[in-house]
């Protein structure tokens, strides 16, 4: 367990946990949780919402996914729906969790079976899929296998810091870093900076361009 | 590849708002068309937003799982917890079962040294009878398992071996006494009839009333006979 873990775990008082335990969230708290990036909210969630969501992703037998890794994405997409406003509030929170997670599980198994038959079977609700979330999935992908200072300097030029969370109400803001301030806190040159910048975005493009998957999400 | 690399740098420039005003303008006017520039321009605010929204999802499903962990951390302290405290009340509960059986021991021996008409040497007697016991068994756990059945408090028990100038202390449970105590000899004769009145939970048999040898003693309600032996 590292150190910050271990102050989170013990920092935790009895009372306040006891407290935890009995609180009964209504929806517009939950949601209001989630939009302020509330943790406690996250473990409120965790704690009432996982147990079903486990036994749903359970129910699949052909599925050799973990459920807490179902449940991670799944709330992470509905956190970020919520964020951006794209849940419409037709259903409960736990109903479009459900219901996101159980979408992530069913894209699994069409990804194994290769088979059209499951596709009947993905829900059809408004909010819960967004186009974004396989091209976030494949950028994903292709992030990883960049290099770490490949990965800084474009996070710098797109404006990410990086203790600092992202919070979009509403879409994405675009902001970009001028080189003359990623210079100075890359302690070099403006024109090395700009350059390192130039070298490491075409290879993300040349990467893309090459992914099958990706082209063929992206048109 | 060289006007992609023209355009790059122009694209970068336009978005950092450091192209000269005319330059701007020409720009925005080439934005409109010259297909290439313009889908490049596209890709370019595409994949920068495609980049944050990659790292807002990252960002947020760490978090979650940061969460998740100090939560999982936390029931686990907490079943921990509970199961030392289980353990704590197990340990109390085996340790007063024992406590309560010791107890018990020592009330059976206090009983039989007690002040009901036995008096302190008769109490020396028997204990001498049990030590007699630890000799014949060779420990103290084969004494401990022949021993007599405290719980009925018949004395002498089976094979208890006592010397000519001993005091024998006969001990019963008060409610099985029902008028007398027999002893038989080897043989099986009746060589004592004793009346007891009721009530009454002890015979002293004084020394030298029997001759050494193997005896069998009941009363008429305690089905079993109980052996004893009286050495020279």
């Amino acid at each position: 367990m590292n150190d910050q873990l271990k102050k989170d775990v013990t920092g935790l008082s009895h009372s306040f946990v006891l407290r935890y335990n009995k609180i009964k969230y209504t929806e517009t708290e939950i949601l209001e949780g989630i939009a302020t990036n509330n943790d406690n909210m996250i473990r409120y969630i965790y704690k009432n919402f996982f147990p079903g969501i486990k036994s749903m992703v359970h129910s699949f037998h052909t599925l050799f996914l973990d459920a807490e890794d179902v449940f991670q994405e799944g709330l992470t997409r509905a956190i970020i729906n919520v964020r951006e406003n794209r849940f419409k509030g037709t259903s409960s929170f736990y109903t479009y969790l459900t219901s996101i997670c159980r979408n992530v599980c069913l894209k699994e198994i069409q990804k194994s079976v290769k088979t059209n038959d499951v596709s009947t079977s993905v829900i059809a609700m408004e909010d819960t899929e967004t186009p974004d979330d396989e091209l976030i999935n494949r950028m994903t992908v292709l992030k990883d296998k960049m290099d770490e200072a490949c990965k800084q300097i474009i996070d710098l030029r797109f404006g990410i810091q990086k203790d600092k969370i992202l919070l979009p109400e509403e879409g994405v803001s675009l902001e970009n870093t001028r080189f003359e301030e990623i210079a100075r806190q890359l302690n070099i040159e403006t024109d090395n900076a700009r350059q390192r910048f130039k070298r490491c975005f075409e290879k993300l493009k040349t990467a893309l361009s090459n992914d099958y998957l990706w082209r063929e999400l992206a048109n | 590849m060289k006007k992609n690399s023209i355009n790059d740098d122009l694209i970068e420039r336009y978005l950092d708002n450091t192209l000269p005003v005319v330059e701007r303008e020409l720009f925005d006017e080439r934005l409109k068309t010259d297909p290439t520039l313009s889908k490049e321009f596209t890709d370019r605010i595409m994949l920068q937003k495609s980049w944050v929204k990659v790292t807002m999802h990252n960002q947020v499903k760490q978090n979650i799982g940061h969460v998740i962990t100090i939560e999982k951390q936390y029931r686990k302290i907490l079943t921990t917890k509970w199961l030392a405290a289980a353990s704590l009340v197990v340990i109390i509960g085996i340790g007063s079962l024992f406590f309560l059986q010791n107890n018990q021991n020592t009330k059976d021996r206090e009983f039989l040294l007690s002040s009901k008409g036995i008096n302190k040497d008769n109490g020396e007697k028997m204990i001498q009878g049990r030590q007699n016991e630890v000799i014949k068994y060779g420990s103290v756990d084969s004494l401990v398992k022949n021993k007599p059945d405290v719980n009925k408090r018949y004395s002498p028990a089976d094979n208890a071996v006592f010397n000519a100038s001993d005091t024998i202390l006969f001990t019963w449970p008060a409610n099985d006494m029902k008028g007398k105590l027999i002893i038989f000899d080897q043989k099986g004769l009746k060589v004592l009839e004793k009346s007891i009145q009721t009530g009454l939970v002890e015979y002293k048999l004084l020394p030298s009333r029997l001759k050494p040898g193997t005896y069998t003693w009941t009363i008429p309600t305690d089905e079993l006979k109980h052996q004893f032996l009286i050495k020279n």
